[in-house]
Parts: C-alpha cells; structure tokens; sequence
C-alpha cells in the first residue's frame, strides 16, 4: 500500500541548541570582559599605594627644607634679594644659576636622589626607584622686616612598570618673622 | 484517496534541551570563575588599602613623638609598643578581620650637609644687593634630620607569600620642636 501522508515540518529542528550556543557566547564575551575590568583595577590600587609614598617622601624633603632655612636665616634673606635685584625673571626664585638656586632647587642635599632615585620606600607591588627634589622656596611677601609667608614645594616622582610618569607635589607654607640681632 | 496529513513537531526534542542545558551550563563557569577571582582580587586590595591606612596612621603617630625620643634606638627596628606621655604607638601583630598585620617602625639618623652661598660682607654696597658676592661654604649636620621608616607586612588568606607596604619621611628638629 503506498503511503500518501505528507510530513509537514516546522522548521525548528535545533532551535534550542543554537539559542543555546549564542547565549553562551554572549556569556562567555561578557566573562572575558569583566575579567579585563579587573585587571585594570589592580594597577589603579598600585597607583594609589605610590602616591600615597610619593607624598611622603615629598613632605619629609620640605621638612629638611624648613631646618636649612631655619639655620641659615639671614643668607636665604640674602641671596635673595640678590637674585630679585639681578635676575631679568618675574619668577627669579625658579632661576637655576645664583645663589638662590644654590641655596634652595640647585643644592646637592636638595635633589640628591634626581639620579640615583630612592629605593627604600617600597613594597611588594612596586620596587621601583622614586626620585624626589625641591622645586620652589620662594617668600610669598615683599614686606622686609615684617612678617611673611615661605612657601616651600618638593616634588616626588617615579615611572610606573607601564611607563607612566607619576608625579606628587608636597607644599609647605610657614609664616616667618624677621628680627634684627644687635 | 485523500492523503493524510501529519505534523511532525519534533524541533524540540528532549536530548536537544537537555544539550542545550549542557552547554548553558558549561557557558556558565568562566562567569563563575571571573567573580571567584574577582572576590579574591578584592579582597587582597582590602588587605593592602589596610595595611596603606595603617602604615599612614602610625607613621603619623610616630611623627608626634619628641623628636629625641628615638635616640636610644636610632637604627633599630622597633615592633613593639612604644608611649610617651599622652601618646602610645602600638607596633607589632595586630589581627584585623582575620589578617594579621606585622608593623616595624625604624627611625634612623640621616647625616648630611647644607650648601650655603654666604654673602661677602666686605665686597659690593651694602645698600645695592646686585653688587653682593657669594662664596659656596658647606655645614655638615648630624642627629638633625631623622629617616622615619615604618613597614607594615601581612599575609592574605590562603596565600603563603608574605606581603609589605613601607612608607619614609623625613623628620627635622625644628625650632618649635
């Protein structure tokens, strides 16, 4: 007997596995996604925990800063207004050549790690040499023999394993007095 | 003869779904182990933000301190409680959360030297400083200037390899010291 029933299909033989294999690829893109965000956080935390000892570094050299300026008074009032009198610069204090710069962003004691950067201050995640120096000493006041304001600015500095440059200003801003010793 | 119809609906079979539940399932476990590494990366940032916090808290404190008040130990790790009066540092194991945190505190002399441009007083006019000289005179300085250094080590869950965190500043005795 010959068979004359028709076979009608509806056309969603593997249906299921196909949905299937894209929502698995959509899970596996958004898996390797996520995971890239997280590798972008931890460098973000390492940066933190280098500012954080940048600016310590920073602030301790502007305490050094201070003692020079607090035992040698009269010679920072000096070259001073050496470098205001001859200096062509409306920002003399930033001047690299006289006095002042010898006294304050040119002294050895001052930058001494420029070159050979300091490798104490370090940690698990980042042993690399930091470099820090004075950038500014500068009175913020012209009143002579009154009371005036110094500010100093140190700079601390290294380069991340990616090479990016980091760089964290530390000022130190005091109110000073000028008396005459007889 | 009319021919019978027959709808065959055998798109969805059983063993297709259940290999469609398979490979959902097996699509599923890299997401489980990204949020398995991603709870362990956090939980390692906790422990260094910690430790960072407790560094700064106790190198703070140790600035407090008189500035002699290390001169007996300069150079010498110190991991134990140290006070003054009105002010207690304590170094040494502290657990927090199940971590135990290790601090060392060193404060060590830092000698160095001072360049001074002195002015010669007996050239130029005292009165036109553009006419002054200076002449480069070099003062060296000891116990003036201490190097304060506080490490803090720590081990994260699970996870043998002991971890540090170092924080150095400067201390200077300053006249209002």
């Amino acid at each position: 007997m010959q068979d004359t029933s028709i076979h009608i299909s509806n056309g969603r033989q593997g249906t299921a596995i196909v949905l299937a294999l894209v929502f698995a690829t959509i899970l596996l893109q958004l898996a390797i996604s996520y995971s890239g965000l997280i590798g972008q956080t931890r460098p973000q935390t390492e940066l933190i925990d280098e500012r954080v000892r940048l600016h310590y570094l920073s602030k301790g050299l502007t305490e050094i800063a201070l003692l020079k300026f607090q035992k040698f008074p009269s010679d920072f009032y000096n070259c001073w207004r050496h470098q205001a009198s001859t200096s062509a610069n409306v920002s003399f204090w930033l001047d690299t050549n006289g006095p002042l710069a010898r006294y304050t962003i040119e002294a050895p004691e001052m930058k001494e790690y420029k070159t050979t950067g300091f490798s104490e201050s370090t940690s698990s995640f980042n042993t690399r040499p930091i470099c820090f120096n004075l950038t500014e000493m500068r009175l913020m006041t012209s009143n002579r023999w009154n009371v005036e304001v110094l500010q100093i600015k140190a700079n601390a500095h290294y380069t991340t394993r990616s090479g990016k440059a980091i760089n964290v200003d530390a000022i130190r801003t005091v109110r000073t007095e000028r008396v005459t010793l007889r | 003869m009319t021919p019978t119809v027959c709808r065959t609906t055998h798109g969805v079979t059983l063993t297709e779904v259940m290999l469609a539940v398979v490979i959902l399932a097996l699509s599923f476990l890299p997401i489980i182990g990204v949020m398995g590494a991603s709870v362990k990366a956090t939980t390692k940032e906790d422990s260094l933000n910690r430790a960072m916090n407790l560094c700064q808290e106790k190198l703070n404190t140790s600035l407090q301190f008189p500035f002699h008040h290390f001169d007996l130990n300069l150079g010498v790790e110190i991991n134990s409680t140290i006070a003054t009066p009105g002010l207690t540092l304590t170094l040494g194991d502290e657990t927090i959360e199940g971590v135990t945190y290790t601090s060392a505190l060193t404060v060590s002399d830092r000698p160095g030297s001072f360049l001074i441009p002195v002015r010669n007083l007996d050239v130029g006019n005292p009165d036109d400083p553009k006419t002054w000289t200076f002449t480069d005179t070099t003062v060296n300085y000891a116990n003036l200037v201490h190097t304060h250094k506080l490490k803090v080590a720590w081990k994260n869950k699970g996870d043998s390899t002991e971890k540090f965190y170092t924080l150095v500043t400067f201390r200077a005795k300053l006249s209002e010291d």
